[in-house]
Parts: structure tokens; sequence; C-alpha cells
């Protein structure tokens, strides 16, 4: 039976009818794991023995083995944020998503190859060594959840947890054909993850389709009192709703994310994905976000302040090995941050970032008077070689170019597959919504999964 | 400030950064850093064509006000206490550091 290719609501059907016990399930997973991770390179820790109680045999999660970035705490089980600062660090207390799954029955199989503290788009900042895509290894996975999209694709966990800085859950999502869900900023607790940039960095989860998305932030939405961003709003209803018609749903097409720069096989088989959407009824507008340009440079002045200032608690002494353990592109970042944010140049850089921020929010404010979702590529170009673009800087960033704008307004946005490069590799792409809409984007992207996905865009076997 | 100071970067600037950021680099990583950054700074400029005259800088995204806790819902909880069983604690309050 494969397993991996079934919803967490069929496994959880079939432990809850005994055709197969939590063990089973687990020991399905963990095979996998020990039969392509050393080619791989998906996990930083794997955990070999589960800890399975049968008291929550009732729980919607029970006996589920996932994954998690391994940038979340967990109690007993080492927490490196791949980098060696935290090589060794076991952490004394749980992530909040973490307790919530676990409490509803999930069992961590493991924690996953990410670039160092989040920084990066493929994984190659590693502290562990670059995870490779599993469409063809020689190809970089993504980043900065690099390993989880990894873990998913080739089926080693039932679902993944990342967290989503500037396009780090959708970004890997595209490159290894799964589906990534970047929440809107405070929907999920990110109390026990490590910081990044904190006003950007989101929690979400990450999946083979796109039910079992919703199962998952079903479980980990809504407030956390240990939290002071996490919204205090009530948490809807994410199952999908049969009664979801295409008909009648206004999506936006950005003309920004389809102009110069953008790959043509990338805009062509999102182009064949949007004609596909309008088939089955769904209407869609141009609009226009001409402050997109500037997201990239908004983006990297933001979260390189917020990454010095972040990371100035590691300092070796409570915790941690020392400062001298710091990746290439952490140090890169800290200096650029340290400069940003010196006296001086405040105003120049953090807080003109801060203000055309706030002028990307407004512009999306005003596209969504207008349209339900919006919809646009993940990433310019389909995956490019591990190695490719590692020594220039400025080169490497521009990958985010069209996932950054998101974070920054603080919007919801799903990645998923659209269609595969002539090679075999994935293309991806995002439904981007309003603050708090996560509902609408599940709604959307289930009907695309179920209806319209072509057999070539289906996940590596 | 004056924005002719932008993207000019010297290795002596990022051996600066470094000792403000409590990292130690090389001689020649500052080099390369001061390249790199004045790229990056370079690439930043073009911010300076938006007018942002009356426009409020974002903090914080998503609404969340005057966030506080409700009195005694923390308290002394499991996480502190946990937290101070670290590895590198020598008693009950003190951590131990290198020398």
């Amino acid at each position: 039976m494969e397993l991996h290719k079934k919803t967490i609501k069929e496994i959880r059907k079939l432990i809850d009818t005994k055709e197969l016990s939590p063990e089973e399930v687990y020991s399905y997973y963990f095979n996998r794991i020990k039969k392509d991770n050393s080619k791989l390179n998906a996990f930083v820790t794997v955990n070999e023995t589960p800890k399975i109680d049968t008291k929550l045999k009732n729980k919607p999660l029970y006996g589920i083995p996932f994954s998690m970035k391994d940038i979340f705490m967990t109690e007993g089980i080492r927490t490196t944020a791949s980098s060696n600062i935290l090589k060794d660090y076991k952490a004394s207390y749980n992530a909040t998503v973490y307790q919530k799954l676990i409490d509803n029955g999930a069992l961590l199989i493991g924690k996953t190859n990410n670039d160092a503290w989040g920084h990066g788009s493929t994984t190659e900042n590693s502290a562990f060594g670059p995870s490779k895509n599993p469409h063809d290894p020689e190809y970089i996975a993504g980043g900065s959840t690099g390993g989880e999209a990894v873990a998913l694709a080739s089926g080693m966990s039932a679902f993944g947890i990342g967290e989503d800085t500037g396009g780090s859950i959708r970004f890997p999502s595209s490159m290894c054909g799964t589906i990534g869900l970047k929440v809107t900023y405070g929907l999920v607790s990110r109390f026990g993850a490590i910081s990044y940039a904190s006003s950007l960095d989101t929690v979400g989860p990450m999946a083979r389709n796109v039910e079992d998305i919703a199962t998952v932030l079903q479980i980990i939405a809504g407030n956390d009192p240990l939290d002071a961003t996490s919204s205090n709003r009530v948490v809807p209803d994410y199952s999908i709703s049969d009664d979801f018609d295409l008909r009648g749903t206004r999506i936006g097409i950005p003309k920004e994310y389809f102009s110069e720069g953008i790959d043509n096989e990338v805009k062509k088989t999102i182009e064949y994905s949007i004609d596909k959407l309008r088939k089955e009824g769904v209407e869609f507008i141009e609009v226009s976000l001409p402050m997109t340009k500037y997201a990239i440079a908004v983006y990297y002045l933001i979260a390189v302040s917020e990454t010095s200032s972040n990371l100035a608690r590691y300092d070796g002494i409570r915790f941690g090995n020392d400062r001298s353990n710091f990746e290439e592109e952490s140090k890169r970042r800290i200096l650029l941050g340290t400069y940003t944010l010196s006296s001086g140049y405040y105003d120049a850089y953090y807080l003109k970032a801060a203000k055309v921020r706030t002028l990307i929010k407004e512009e999306f404010d005003t596209a969504f008077k207008n349209v339900d979702a919006l919809i646009a590529p993940v990433s310019p170009t389909p995956p490019f070689k591990i190695g490719e673009k590692i020594d220039d800087p400025v080169k490497m960033y521009l990958s985010d170019i069209l996932t950054v704008s998101v974070n920054l307004a603080g919007i919801p946005a799903l990645a998923l597959p659209s269609g595969t490069t002539k090679s075999g590799l994935p293309i991806g792409m995002q439904l981007i919504g309003k603050q708090f809409d996560e509902k609408t984007l599940i709604n959307i992207g289930y009907k695309y999964e179920q209806e319209l996905r072509t057999q070539n865009s289906d996940l590596r076997n | 400030m004056s924005n002719t100071s932008f993207s000019k970067i010297t290795p002596d600037d990022v051996l600066h950064l470094a000792k403000l950021a409590n990292l130690k680099i090389t001689q020649s990583e500052s080099e390369k850093y001061a390249t790199q950054i004045a790229s990056i700074l370079e690439y930043v400029k073009k911010l300076e064509e938006v007018d942002t005259e009356n426009v409020e800088p974002t903090a914080h995204i998503s609404g969340t006000r005057n966030v506080s806790f409700k009195d005694g819902s923390i308290g002394s909880t499991p996480i502190v206490k946990s937290t101070l069983k670290t590895k590198k604690l020598n008693d009950k309050i003190y951590f131990s550091s290198s020398k």
C-alpha cells in the first residue's frame, strides 16, 4: 500500500479500523527515510522511537507521523536551526505548534534541514549541507524550509511544519512539487520558533494535498498567550466546503508577476493553469501592483535588520556555541543589519523600508477590493543547479522576488504545483489572499487539485 | 543623513561592524563582505525613488494592539523552570561561561 499517497484522514481511518497500527504507519515512513535520506539529505535528526499514547486515540492526528523544519523547540530532541551554533542544543520546552500537534496524537518522525536560521533560498547555507531535489538531485530543493519539502515530495513524512519569512515555505514547495501555506501574520503562534525576522515570520503547514493543509491548519491556528503577536480572532472552520463553486470566483492576475525576468516556461505553465481555471468558471481580472519592484529591497532591509538583532542572543554563554560558528550567509546578514540599524543609517534604511512596506500593504488592500484572490508564479525560474548562485548574494536574493511582498503585507498564500518543465522539474503557483482568508485559498486550491491538476504535475512516486 | 554614503563601504567599515556585532572576521573576509554589502546597498538604493512623505512605517502588520498578559495568567511557568535546567547552569540562578 502506498501510504504516502493517502490523505491524513484516509490514514487515520486505516488506524481507526485497525487495518494498520500507528507503529506500522510509523515504520512505513521510517523505512522510506532510511531508504532515501542519505541520498537527499532531508533530515537533520530522525526520531526512531515514537511515543505512542493510546489515550489520544480519538484525536484527529492520532498515529500520523510528521516532520518539522528544525527551528521549532522540541523538548529532549535537538533543535539546531541547521547552524553549528546550535548543533548540540536540546530545548527545554516545546514550541506551541509542536505541543498542539502532539496533543492531537501526531508523532514527530524527524526534524528537517534548512538554511541556517532561515537565511537562504536553497538550503545551501545549512551547516549540514544542502538538501537535494528529489526530481533531480543535482538541483536545489529550495529554501529555507527545503528539507521539509524534500521529505514530503519523497513520502518520508505525512505532513510538515515550515516557517515562511520571505518565501521559505512556498519556494521549496514550488521547487519540489509539494503544497505549502504561508499563513496570515499572527494566525499561528510563533512561540518556540527560532526567530529570523520577527515582523515577517509565520508558521504554516506543508503537505502533499490541499485537504491535509486544511486538517493541520485547523489544529495549529489560533491565539497563544505566549505569543503577543498572535491574533485573538476566532479560528474559522477550514474544512473543505462541498458547496464551494469556482463559478463566480474572481481572481486577479498581477501583471508585474508575469513581466520581465520571469522564465518563459514558468509563465506558460501558470497561464495554462489559469486557462483551466477559467474554463471552470473563474473570472480573471488583470490587476497592477507597481510597488512589487521595491519588495526585495524592502524585504532585505527589514529582514537583515531584525535578524541582526534577533541573533545577538546567541553569545554562547547560556546555551549553544560561540559566534565564530555562524555560517557565512548569516555573518553577511548580521553585518548588513548592524549597518542598517546604525545611528545615522536607521532612517535611510530600516525606517524607509518600513514606510515603503506600508505602501505595499495598501496596494494589496486596493487590489483585494475587486478580487477574492490573486494568482502568480512562486519563483521566477524553475529549480536551478546547486552551486549556481551561491557566490552572488544579490542574484540569489532575487529568487524571492515573487514571494516577499506577501510577507511584507502579512497576507496568506497557498503554493501548489502548476506543472513541470520539459525536463520534468516542478513549477509552482501561488494563490494569494486577504488577511485571515486562508479558507478561500484552501477551497480554490482544493478544487484546482481535484479537478484540474494534470497527470504530469503529479508528485514523484 | 546624506545619501551619498550609500554603497560606499570599505573593508575597515566591515571590520568595525564585525566588532559591533561581536563577530570575528579576517581581513580577507572583510574585503569580500565589503564588496558584497556594497552591491546589496547599491541595489536597495532604488527605494530613494519612492515618495514616503506622510507615510507611517509598518511594524506590526495584522492589527493586534495593546497586548498584555492577564495578571497571574503566566506566572512561574513550567517553561521558566525547565529553562533553568539548561546544561550550562552551575546552580539554580547563575550561568557558567567560559573564561
